[in-house]
């Protein structure tokens, strides 16, 4: 749970766009910088000023959704929640709930050009709309409290508010219209069908209410998984120093560090193709479990390694062999299958059921790999 | 291609006689689990459920049931050694929205 955490920021509060969150009246003051770079002007409304937000996104949030794609402080991009709005609205435009995480009102707001729209900011703690939902923190009671707090009824004449579908997950729609009189429209799954959804008459088609795991969203995520999974690296690094300074033969430590390097390729390998090849083959890969998936890509990685066996100077030794095989068919089955977490249409069952049989194995194996390997250094001294 | 995720697991379940077939599922559903047929909701995809809850959770009839949860590994994973309820630590922001 380390993105719920609330960062101290000795930002002072007076930086929120005015008439959003800084009034009393409107909410929670966030101590996040200003989004003054996305607004374009303030609108007087019968509650309040409103900032009017740009519907293009500048360098600055590219520069800040690269540096989100990158895993730098990916869980402090947020936005203060609050009223804004986008063109001209008026008492008739429609009401569009979003979360405070910058990435999803980005992605709204550059949708919605030429679009007169209020948008409302809830507080998900700066958490995505689907996985806010899924934590519950897009949800019936945040949904509720802003609708009153932020006086949309005072706002608008007409009583609907418009949610992404992926927020569905978190909400009751019926308690919602019940506490608040509005009624609960569900919108796309992808804001770049919000205007066409608002052009048929906020009828969201079945394509517009798919969710879809295509190459690109895969591609996409590819570099923060990479920033995780790459922690072990230094420890097989460290592993092989130690595996070659123990050695009946004279030792030069530059060569063992050299030497070293080229023994954890296959294993570095092997989590490149956990985290990069299973991801954007994925659906080309036999099998429906993620495990398995990994495990067919972990074969033929280490066929591969195999053939090239001499180039990594690995220890020449059918024990050594089979260990490698082993660790890097473990590598790449559980970095397959923790991919699960990430793919949109994996169940908690499936997962589950999944989890149970491959995770003991997993650890057996990985045991046997690492045993295999002692046990062939010992073999050398006897 | 389509993805596929392993079969005949999903908890999801609906209760006709308690369906007024409102739609509000078709309209919540990722992956067009429900179809309304004769003013009635149908389960038509099954194995395309994920257990996200969307559904029970909106129905204001109380007629479907689903144990929802996340279909991430590792959170089940952590959930067996700290011996607590699966919970997705994990932000991803890129697979979601």
């Amino acid at each position: 749970m380390k993105n719920n955490k609330d960062k101290d920021n000795d930002m002072p509060n007076g930086c929120t766009p005015k008439g959003c969150c800084c009034d009393d009246n409107h909410g929670d003051v966030y101590p996040y910088p200003p989004l003054s770079h996305c607004i374009e002007k303030y609108i007087k409304t019968s509650v309040g000023d409103v900032a009017v937000v740009k519907t293009t996104l500048d360098a600055e949030d590219k520069l800040g959704a690269f540096r989100v794609r990158i895993g730098i402080k990916r869980d402090d991009y947020r936005v203060n929640p609050g009223v804004y709005a986008v063109g001209n609205p008026d008492d008739s435009s429609p009401v569009l709930v979003s979360a405070n995480y910058k990435l999803s009102f980005d992605a709204l707001r550059k949708e919605l050009s030429d679009v007169n729209a209020w948008i409302v900011v809830i507080d998900t703690k700066g958490i995505n709309v689907w996985c806010a939902a899924g934590k519950g923190t897009f949800g019936t009671e945040e949904i509720i409290s802003k609708i009153n707090n932020l006086q949309i009824a005072k706002l608008v004449s007409h009583k609907k508010i418009i949610l992404p579908q992926l927020g569905a997950p978190g909400v009751q729609a019926h308690i919602i219209t019940k506490q608040t009189g509005f009624k609960v429209v569900f919108g796309p799954v992808r804001a770049q069908d919000i205007k066409a959804f608002l052009e048929n008459n906020m009828i969201a088609s079945r394509a517009m209410r798919t969710v879809l795991f295509s190459l690109k969203d895969r591609i996409i995520i590819i570099p923060v998984e990479l920033v995780t999974v790459s922690i072990p690296i230094p420890i097989f690094y460290v592993f092989f120093i130690i595996y070659n300074l123990i050695s009946k033969q004279p030792i030069v430590f530059g060569e063992v560090l050299l030497k070293s390097l080229l023994n954890i390729i296959p294993f570095v390998g092997a989590i490149l193709l956990g985290t990069v090849f299973v991801p954007i083959l994925l659906p080309i890969i036999p099998f429906r479990a993620f495990s398995l998936k990994g495990l067919v890509i972990g074969v033929i990685g280490s066929v591969v390694t195999m053939l090239l066996y001499p180039v990594f100077m690995l220890p020449e030794s059918i024990l050594f062999m089979i260990a490698t095989v082993l660790l890097m068919l473990v590598i790449t089955s559980y970095l397959a299958l923790n991919f699960t977490g990430t793919s949109t249409y994996t169940s908690f069952s499936g997962a589950e059921l999944e989890t149970q049989i491959t995770f003991p194995i997993a650890i057996v194996t990985a045991i046997i790999g690492v045993v295999l390997m002692i046990v062939v250094k010992i073999l050398e001294f006897v | 291609m389509e993805h596929q995720y392993i079969k005949n697991v999903a908890t999801l379940q609906l209760d006709t006689d308690k369906c007024t077939g409102c739609k509000m599922c078709t309209f919540v559903c990722p992956h067009n689990v429900f179809e309304v047929q004769n003013r009635k909701s149908v389960i038509v995809d099954l194995d395309k459920c994920m257990e996200c809850g969307a559904c029970a959770h909106n129905c204001a009839f109380d007629a479907i049931t689903v144990k929802p949860g996340v279909g991430c590994a590792f959170a089940i994973v952590r959930g067996i050694l700290t011996n607590s309820e699966p919970n997705c630590g994990c932000d991803d922001d890129g697979a979601c929205c």
